[in-house]
């Protein structure tokens, strides 16, 4: 029995090469110092990936991609279908790990010097595979069709049309038709599910190719410089010296590594399960907060707070720009020192970008700009905002919320951070500068003065100059000089409507 | 040894994978973000939009507090609709109905009002003046007014006089007559203003106490030149029959 399974083997390896395959590939001789702990987040990458497929092929078997159904399914999966809601949930936490490791993976290949001679093609490809993998990323949130996906279209479709000349072609041609529709979604599982993953499959193959034919990076090493004329030979000598088969020995802490992200990802989607889509998208709706998945709030924060005036170039131009320095680093930078220890500028520049998109991720969670359209009817006041006021105070507390102010300005931080919190606006400016503030705006203000009567501005301003800190007396006039505040208060700054507070 | 370890490894997870419905991860029902128009949970509508100029658990807000036993009692429950469908023109008070220009159906405004109504307490032994009546003898409300003030500010201090009380120019050019009404007679008891019965201590204020009161009151508006304006009442507003605590065929409607 043992002789025919055997002989079966070898025929089959006799017919496909198998051992020889394997020997090539699996078992080719890697550095033993590649056997790092730094070195698994290649492999990691290439692992959310297959997840990817795997539990992405799962939700294509009941996800339908139109307009019309697309929402649906989605509500199908996540709360009838049985364990619907937790291969969304692996999908979810699969693509995010995918992000955030390749990001790893690269800073670590920058930082050891990986993408140096004679390795550029891999590091191209591994650009290219980045690029691959946002797309990814950006695609598949569109595939929640809700208003994240709508108005994440919306931004991405206002982006293309700034294109010079071709604008609207490239409108056009994202969107499938001059507005985002079903055909809009056509078109991004196609993306999606096809052309990207088949385009990723297709990289991973020659970066891989890459990693054969010119070998993994050795652990760089202080004072080991990389030369054109010596870096081969040296490179033969490492592993003919101290070489060791990628299996079964310097894979076994890809191997660990990729167990724990396999665990770490199905206690995310059990744990924290998967996003849930941010409501129908619907362009009538306006009290809404989109935002982008968390790999792209930094861009959105950026859209965001960048003037007016910049946009158009910023947004066309950084991008090209941050990809050809990429592109070109391992020829700009081809040779010399490869370990990140004699390396600060490379070290620098790695905190500089963490720290950049760190922030810049920060404001985009927040969105500290966005104005809380719901605000001025559902946001409550804290009591203390409330008791001991007059009257008239109290109808300025309800014309703030009537107006919208609250839409933009907090009291004690509940409400929108557009504008400044109100808690202690009345100890900043006192009553006439209130009353100019709200009369023309002014900063990022708008002018309220042909929206509000007088007796509305009155009560308004009645209300702000009451909002102080406990003890702390109301702001007084700067042009009334050595009046003590008290006196000041109470006889020349406030109205006759304050006098006596 | 390592048999059994293994059989229970593979058990516990199979347990795990089948019992995975019940995992903190899996979405709730009370999660999903549906469009404004198609909420029909009560709090929700209530808390996006009432709670901001209303108040709900323990927060208070700038105007009458909606889950007031005595509030609801004062404020017939078709007024009360009514208000919300079509808002209080010239005051700060808008309209929810979608055919006016609001965010709410009719459907929305209907759980809305089944809500708060069940706020209602049952009706206690004193029976409360009616919604509505005309102004009444603003002579005579000037010293009741007075007697009102001065109780007022003796229980509470002096925090919330600053602006001359209810008698300021610009709080009576933005409040309605009935808003006067309303709040001289139920008061903000969250805020230490007492209703018509224990405003002034052994002097609960009658029915037409309150008509005077808010005839002065009105005779006290001033345009924002701070001119006298013309004393003609404004034209009552005819909303449907009143209620069984509402006498008053003339009403003007106010939150």
């Amino acid at each position: 029995m043992t002789e025919i399974f055997r002989n079966i083997c070898l025929w089959v390896d006799d017919r496909l090469h198998v051992s020889k395959l394997f020997a090539a590939t699996a078992g080719h001789h890697v550095p033993k110092s590649s056997g790092s702990w730094f070195y698994v987040f290649g492999s990691m990458t290439l692992l959310c990936f297959m997840i990817q497929v795997v539990t992405g092929t799962l939700l294509a078997f009941v996800y339908v991609p139109s307009g019309s159904q697309a929402y649906e399914t989605l509500m199908y999966l996540s709360f009838q279908q049985p364990l619907g809601w937790y291969l969304r949930g692996l999908h979810f936490w699969g693509s995010n790990f995918m992000v955030g490791i390749m990001c790893l993976h690269m800073t670590q290949v920058f930082l050891f010097g990986a993408y140096k001679y004679p390795r550029e093609v891999t590091w191209i490809s591994g650009c290219i595979l980045m690029i691959i993998t946002l797309g990814l990323a950006f695609t598949g949130q569109v595939m929640r069709f809700d208003e994240d996906a709508y108005w994440g279209l919306g931004i991405g479709a206002a982006i293309m049309g700034r294109v010079p000349f071709i604008g609207e072609q490239l409108v056009h041609l994202m969107l499938g038709g001059p507005i985002i529709s079903s055909d809009t979604l056509s078109r991004f599982f196609s993306l999606h599910v096809f052309i990207l993953p088949g385009s990723l499959i297709a990289l991973v193959s020659l970066h891989l190719r890459m990693v054969l034919t010119k070998g993994i990076n050795e652990y760089p090493k202080p004072g080991q410089l990389v030369r054109k004329e010596t870096y081969e030979k040296e490179y033969a000598a490492i592993i003919k010296k101290e070489g060791v088969p990628f299996f079964p020995k310097a894979i076994s802490k890809d191997l660990v590594a990729s167990a724990v992200l396999i665990f770490v990802v199905m206690f995310c989607a059990a744990y924290f399960g998967p996003k849930m889509p941010n409501g129908l998208a619907d362009p009538t709706q306006i009290d809404t907060l989109p935002r982008p998945d968390f790999y792209f709030l930094w861009i959105f924060a950026v859209a965001a707070l960048l003037p007016d005036y910049t946009e158009t170039f910023i947004l066309l131009v950084s991008g090209p720009v941050i990809l050809t320095i990429l592109f070109a680093l391992p020829f700009i930078n081809a040779t010399g020192e490869k370990s990140w220890r004699r390396r600060p500028v490379a070290v620098m520049t790695v905190i500089v970008i963490y720290v950049v998109l760190g922030i810049l991720t920060y404001l985009g969670h927040t969105s500290p700009w966005s104005p809380h359209m719901d605000a001025w009817s559902s946001v409550p006041t804290e009591r203390s905002r409330v008791v001991n006021r007059t009257p008239l105070e109290l109808q300025g507390l309800v014309l703030l919320q009537n107006k919208q102010c609250r839409n933009c300005h907090a009291i004690d931080g509940i409400g929108g951070h557009r504008g400044p919190d109100l808690m202690d606006v009345g100890a900043r400016l006192n009553a006439p500068q209130l009353t100019r503030q709200i009369v023309q705006g002014g900063g990022n203000m708008p002018a309220y003065g042909n929206k509000l009567v007088p007796y509305e501005i009155d009560a308004l301003v009645a209300y702000m100059v009451s909002l102080r800190p406990p003890g702390v007396p109301a702001a007084r006039m700067s042009t009334v000089p050595g009046v003590p505040p008290k006196q000041t208060i109470d006889s020349a700054v406030l109205p006759e409507a304050h006098k006596g507070r | 040894m390592k048999r059994t370890f293994s059989l229970a490894v593979m058990g516990t997870l199979a347990l795990a994978l089948a019992g995975c419905d019940w995992m903190p991860g899996k979405p709730l029902r009370s999660e999903e973000i549906v469009a404004p128009m198609a909420v029909t949970n009560f709090l929700t509508l209530y808390n996006r939009n009432c709670a901001g100029c209303h108040g709900i658990d323990g927060n208070i807000a700038g105007s009458f507090s909606l889950n007031d036993p005595t509030y609801l009692a004062f404020v017939p429950r078709e007024t009360l609709r009514k208000i919300i469908v079509h808002g209080v023109p010239n005051t700060l008070m808008p309209a929810f109905s979608l055919e006016q220009g609001g965010p709410m159906t009719d459907e929305q405004i209907k759980i809305l009002m089944d809500g708060i109504e069940g706020w209602k307490e049952p009706p206690g032994l004193v029976s409360l003046p009616p919604y509505s009546a005309p102004p009444g003898n603003a002579a005579a409300g000037k010293p009741l007014y007075e007697t009102y003030v001065t109780a007022l500010r003796a229980r509470n201090g002096d925090a919330m006089f600053g602006d001359n009380f209810m008698a300021n120019a610009a709080f009576l050019g933005l409040s309605s007559d009935q808003h006067l009404r309303t709040l001289l007679t139920i008061g903000r008891p969250e805020l230490g203003i007492p209703n018509y019965l224990e405003a002034i201590p052994d002097r609960p204020l009658g029915d037409q106490d309150l008509d005077d009161m808010v005839a002065w009151l009105i005779s006290q508006r001033k345009n924002e030149f701070g001119q006298p304006l013309s004393p003609t009442p404004p034209a009552p507003v005819a909303l449907p029959a009143p209620a069984a605590s509402s006498t008053s065929t003339q009403v003007t409607p106010d939150e």
